[in-house]
Formats: structure tokens, sequence, C-alpha cells
């Protein structure tokens, strides 16, 4: 059998020590694209953030197989993971939309030229070719999620998790991020409430659970929720 | 009981702060500096403060580097009484007065007679200064994710300027959605 590219055993995420996620499984296939739905507050942003060693956990987390537990084992895996941030505000802070879109790869220390070929393939995938030169905090809500997903793609990542990608987005933009992340060969862990996103993509659904208000919640959900 | 205590706490911390403040003589505050450390250590304060002595050293030594880098002679005898004051009033600060907690804090000095509205001023500036911090760290996690690895180097200060210039700017229009919000739920002001 193939490795898996991230798999989380019995993963319980800790916050100021309480138990937030509980004795979650995942299991995520190179090139697999899958959902990660659960109701206000179950812990699924905590969840990315765990895996991405910004927050403690128990039990085990692998990327390619191999455990990830040090600092210096997350330093590696936030390499080839993208993390697109919930609330686009926590992420985005350089002065222009094309320096928030370089940031990452300029600290990889890719040369001009390829920063540049990363910068501009990324803004054009999003439509932001017109907004490249503007302050990012004169930018609207929605277009601020859009560099937030552009600026981890210039990172090029094997791995991208996206939390809450379409919220605030209108029916073009929806449609160019919903498009994107069926269009991808990349690896990809979607966080959403978004119904129509979930139905679009008809991907693996995995439904994050064991709070008591996670079985409530999975009765009044329509089909897309139920496949897992 | 607990609050009498708190309140003996806080006076005595503040008649002390006053004099060293006051003090000049080297040998005199060598003398408060070994009196603050043995309150230091018999009223048990945690150990980690010390951690809080070690950075604010950092920050005194550094004056004083400065101090005795423009004419040592001439400035020794300042740089002593510096570092020994600061010390000395740290040590105090610690062992009187952080332990009790912020709360505890305002909550003795509303006790002694400092107006509410102080009070309440400082415990909103409180609030606002864990939210920046927390907003800070967010910041920081964001530019950790996309490969920021901070080294002594020109491109790790840029990059912290743009963080801090990024908190600022956050902070300021927070601060309008604030005061938007609460006009529009009837503050006059
Ligand atoms: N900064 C924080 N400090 C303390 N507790 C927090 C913090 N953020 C979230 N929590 C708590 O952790 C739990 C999980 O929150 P989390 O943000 O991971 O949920 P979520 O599934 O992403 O929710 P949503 O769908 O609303 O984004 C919640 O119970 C919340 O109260
Ligand atoms: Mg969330």
């Amino acid at each position: 059998m193939k490795t898996p590219l991230l798999e989380l055993r019995n993963f319980t995420v800790l916050r100021s020590g309480k138990k937030v996620v509980k004795n979650f499984n995942l299991l995520l296939e190179e090139g697999e694209k899958a959902v990660l739905a659960g109701p206000n507050g179950v812990g699924k942003t905590s969840l990315a953030e765990a895996v991405l060693g910004f927050l403690p956990f128990e039990g085990e987390l692998l990327y390619r197989g191999r455990p990830v537990r040090t600092k210096e084992d997350f330093k590696l895996l936030r390499r080839k993971v993208g993390f697109v941030f919930q609330n686009p505000d926590d992420q985005l802070f350089m002065p222009t939309v094309r320096e928030e879109l370089a940031f990452a790869p300029a600290n990889f220390g890719l040369s001009p030229a390829e920063v540049n070929r990363r910068v501009e393939a990324a803004a054009a995938l999003l439509g932001l070719e017109e907004l490249l030169d503007e302050p990012t905090f004169s930018l609207s809500f929605g277009q601020r999620r859009l560099v937030s997903i552009a600026c981890v793609l210039t990172a090029e990542p094997e791995l991208l998790i996206l939390d809450e990608p379409t919220n605030g987005l209108d029916r073009e933009n929806w449609l160019r991020v919903a498009r994107f992340l069926n269009e991808t060969e990349k690896t990809v862990l979607v966080i959403t409430h978004d119904r129509d996103l979930v139905t679009f993509l008809g991907w693996r659904v995995v439904l994050l659970s064991g709070t008591p208000l996670a079985s409530s919640w999975r009765t009044e959900i329509p089909d897309p929720y139920q496949c897992d | 009981m607990a609050e009498g205590r708190g309140r003996l706490r806080l006076l005595a911390f503040l008649a002390a702060a006053l004099l060293i403040y006051a003090l000049d003589s080297v040998r005199a505050l060598m003398l408060a500096l070994a009196l603050s450390s043995l309150l230091f250590f018999l009223l048990r304060t945690p150990r980690n403060y010390l951690k809080g002595l070690l950075y604010a050293n950092a920050f005194t030594l550094l004056v004083i580097a400065g101090l005795l880098f423009t004419d040592p002679i001439a400035h020794l005898r300042t740089a002593a009484v510096i570092f020994l004051k600061a010390n000395a009033l740290l040590l105090l600060t610690f062992a009187l007065v952080l332990p009790a907690g912020l709360l505890e804090l305002l909550r003795t000095l509303e006790g002694l007679g400092l107006p509410k509205r102080l009070v309440l001023l400082a415990l909103l500036s409180y609030r606002y200064l864990t939210t920046l911090r927390d907003e800070y760290e967010k910041l920081k996690r964001a530019a950790a994710c996309r490969g920021f690895e901070p080294s002594p180097s020109l491109r790790t200060y840029r990059t912290y300027g743009y963080l801090l210039g990024a908190l600022t700017a956050k902070s300021l229009l927070k601060a309008k959605e604030v005061y938007k919000a609460m006009t529009l739920r009837g503050l006059e002001g």
C-alpha cells in the first residue's frame, strides 16, 4: 500500500489545556481531495492549527509516513503544507498585494525571476492582476480573501489546507476558487460550511464530530454531508 | 482578610519603591537590592519571574553600555546607580505586586480609593494590550506559515517592521470599527 501524504492517528488537540478535538483520525493520500465539515466551534480551525504546529496535540501526526513532532519537523512541514487562514486579516501583513504574494517564495530564497513568475501566475489564477500594486489594507474583504489564497499558492505547497476559502466571495470569484480547487493536482483539504461548494466539488466529506453538538448537527444536514 | 493583606503589600511596596527611587548612594542601593532579594525569596515568589528580570536587565544593560561607551569614568557611578535601582525595584515589584495578579491589584487600588473610572480604564488598556499581543502572535504565525524564519538579517528586520506596521494599521482600523459600532448602538460623545 502507498504511504499516505497526511495521517492523523488518535489526534487530540489541546487549547489552553482543554481538549477541543478528541481522538480524530484522518488519512489523506497524495493527490486526494477532501472536505472537512462540522458545526461552529467543533474544532476544525484548531485541528488545522495543530497540524501546522501552532497548538499542542496528543496522538500522532504523520507526513509521508514520518512522525512530525519537533519544532524542526514542523518547520519542514510548513514548507510543504500551505494554510489559508479562516480570516484573511490574520494572514496578510505586507504593504502591497505584490509583496504579499512574493513573501513566501522570497523567504525560500528563490531567484527574483522565479518569485515574479509565481506572483504573476497566482495573480492571474485568482484575477488579481489589476490589484498587484494596491495596498493590501485598501482592499475589500472578498479581495483580501483572494489575496490570502494567492499568497499561499505562490509557496507551491504539496498539501493545501483552506479554512472557509469561499467565505465572502461573489459568484464570479466563488467559481474561480471552486474551479481551481477542482482542477489543481495538489492534495487539498477544504474546511467549509458552504453547502454549494461541497456539492460543486463532490469530494469525500470528513465530519469532525465527537462533541455533543455534532450528532444533532448531522441529522439536519442534506445529502453531501452524509457520504463519509 | 486577604483584602487587607493585599492592601498592606501594596502600601509596603509603594513606600519602599518611593524610598528606593529617592536613594542616590551606591551603598544604600546595594542594601536595598539585598533587602529586595531577601523579600523575593522569603515570600516564595515564583522563580519563573526571574526570567522577566533577565529580560528587563537586557534593557538596563543596554542603557548602561550606552552610558559607559560615551564616557566610562564619568558615568560609572550613574551606571551603578541605574543598575542597582532598576533591579531593586524589579525584585520588589515581583515580590509584592505581580503575584496578586493584575485584577487583584486593580481591586486593591480601588479599595484604596482610586476612582472607579481609572480602574476601568486600566482594565480596558490591559484587555487591549492582550488583544494586541494575540493579534501579533497570529501575524507571526502567518509569517511562519510562509517560510519566515527570524535570522540576523536585513530581511528579518524588514519583516518585523511590516508585521508591526500591519499590527498598527489593523488596530487603528479596528478602533474605528469599534467606535462606529458603539455610536450605532447609541453611544454619544
Ligand atoms: N483563541 C482561542 N482561545 C481559546 N479558545 C478558543 C480560541 N479559538 C477557539 N477556541 C475554542 O476552541 C473550540 C474550537 O474552535 P475552532 O475555532 O477550532 O472551531 P471551528 O470548528 O473552526 O469553528 P467555526 O466553524 O466557527 O470556524 C471552540 O470551543 C472555541 O471556544
Ligand atoms: Mg474555524
